[in-house]
């Protein structure tokens, strides 16, 4: 008996029903991620503008917190590279005097920052802040290169211990006067400044400090 | 514990003498001024060898031979403290002590002066006749002010004139000229 048996048919599959990600989705998803960081990125350079960098803001830190803490912030602006670029750029279009031009030239980096102080600081007082914040600079890697006081005027300049060359200088300054108090760094090429400065000074200077009284 | 304490002495003393070692012998410590509580003028400046080396690299161009000047510099330190009721004793005791501590490590007092209320105290570290060391300057106006200088680095003698002309500093400027007529 030779029987054929029929074909077995497999019982109908129910069809698989695979989630593709939809392709429109997932660029909607990274557009939003893309504005949201934009929204976010824009946001942060905006208010880095106004804003103190490390240097600064530890010098700040430094004389509030001797000076009785209490303060009021009158003014703060950073401008980093990329804004100081800009403006180099487009006032290359423009004829400025040397010395505007020269000072646009020379900062790469500049932030300043204007505070009012609650007292009034006296002399021994800013005798200690100036010791407080070269302890703070120092420990930063930075040395005070001047530093003057006189009557209400306190006045201190530091730049890194190392890292200077002829084209790139970094100092940081702080400046007391009375209640007001100005922190102020950058960095730059001081070619342009220095230039300028020596012609100014070789025609305005008259008198040796060390001069000998006859 | 001994032992441990003994390898970390072993390991810092080389470096504490490097450190000893590695100060230049034109150099010399004035110590920590206090600025005087009664507000009276005190400027402190402090030029390290990068910055002089920044210094000399910027004027080169314009003025070769105060470029080369500078090279030779290590270290400018000048302080101008003003005299009060406070600082006095503190101020005479310590220029004291600088003047001492020059004499017995061989510094030559080359200038002392002393006219009416102000003095100037000139002393020079040589290695060789050729080779200047250290200069300090040492100058008080009467009850007004204390100046001290420290300038470090291998200076020639002929060059002391351009180096008070340049920084201001008179008396240098009298010395080195006054070395100039000796020859």
């Amino acid at each position: 008996m030779n029987t054929t048996l029929p074909p077995v048919i497999p019982p109908a599959q129910p069809p698989v029903i695979v989630n593709r990600p939809r392709k429109g989705i997932k660029a909607r998803y990274v557009v939003l991620i893309i504005a949201v960081l934009l929204v976010g990125l824009t946001a942060r350079a905006v208010a880095g503008y106004f804003f103190l960098g490390s240097q600064a803001t530890a010098l700040r830190k430094t004389v509030i917190a001797r000076a009785g803490g209490q303060y009021e912030k009158r003014f703060a602006l950073h401008l980093g590279w990329l804004t100081t670029g800009l403006v180099r750029y487009g006032t290359r279009l423009v004829d400025l005097p040397p010395e505007p031009r020269a000072a646009l030239d020379t900062l790469h980096k500049v932030e300043v920052g204007v505070y009012r102080l609650a007292e009034r600081q006296s002399p021994s007082q800013a005798a200690q802040i100036l010791a407080d914040t070269d302890k703070t600079m120092t420990k930063r890697g930075w040395d005070r290169i001047v530093g003057v006081l006189h009557e209400d005027n306190t006045v201190a300049i530091y730049a890194p211990h190392k890292g200077l060359s002829r084209s790139s200088i970094e100092c940081a300054v702080m400046v007391l006067h009375d209640r007001d108090l100005v922190i102020a760094s950058g960095s730059g090429n001081p070619l342009p400044l220095i230039e300028l400065a020596s012609k100014k000074f070789e025609e305005h200077h008259s008198r040796s400090a060390f001069e000998w009284k006859d | 514990m001994i032992a441990v304490l003994g390898a970390a002495i072993l390991a810092v003393g080389p470096v504490l003498s490097l450190k000893a070692e590695n100060t230049p012998s034109g150099q010399v410590d004035f110590g920590k001024f206090v600025p005087p509580s009664s507000g009276a003028e005190f400027v402190e400046v402090n030029l390290t060898t990068s910055l002089i080396s920044l210094a000399s690299q910027l004027v080169e161009k314009e003025d070769a031979e105060v470029g080369r000047l500078l090279k030779t510099l290590t270290q400018v330190r000048v302080t101008a403290i003003g005299i009060d009721d406070d600082n006095r004793a503190d101020l005479k005791k310590r220029a004291q002590k600088v003047r001492e501590e020059l004499d017995s490590k061989g510094w030559e007092r080359i200038v002392t002066a002393q006219k009416d209320d102000q003095s100037v105290g000139v002393f020079l570290k040589s290695r060789n006749k050729d080779t200047v060391e250290g200069i300090v300057v040492l100058a008080t106006e009467g009850n007004k002010r204390a100046i001290f200088v420290n300038i470090v680095g291998d200076i020639k003698p002929e060059q002391i004139a351009k180096l008070g002309e340049k920084l201001h500093i008179d008396p240098l400027k009298k010395v080195g000229e006054a070395a100039e007529l000796e020859k």
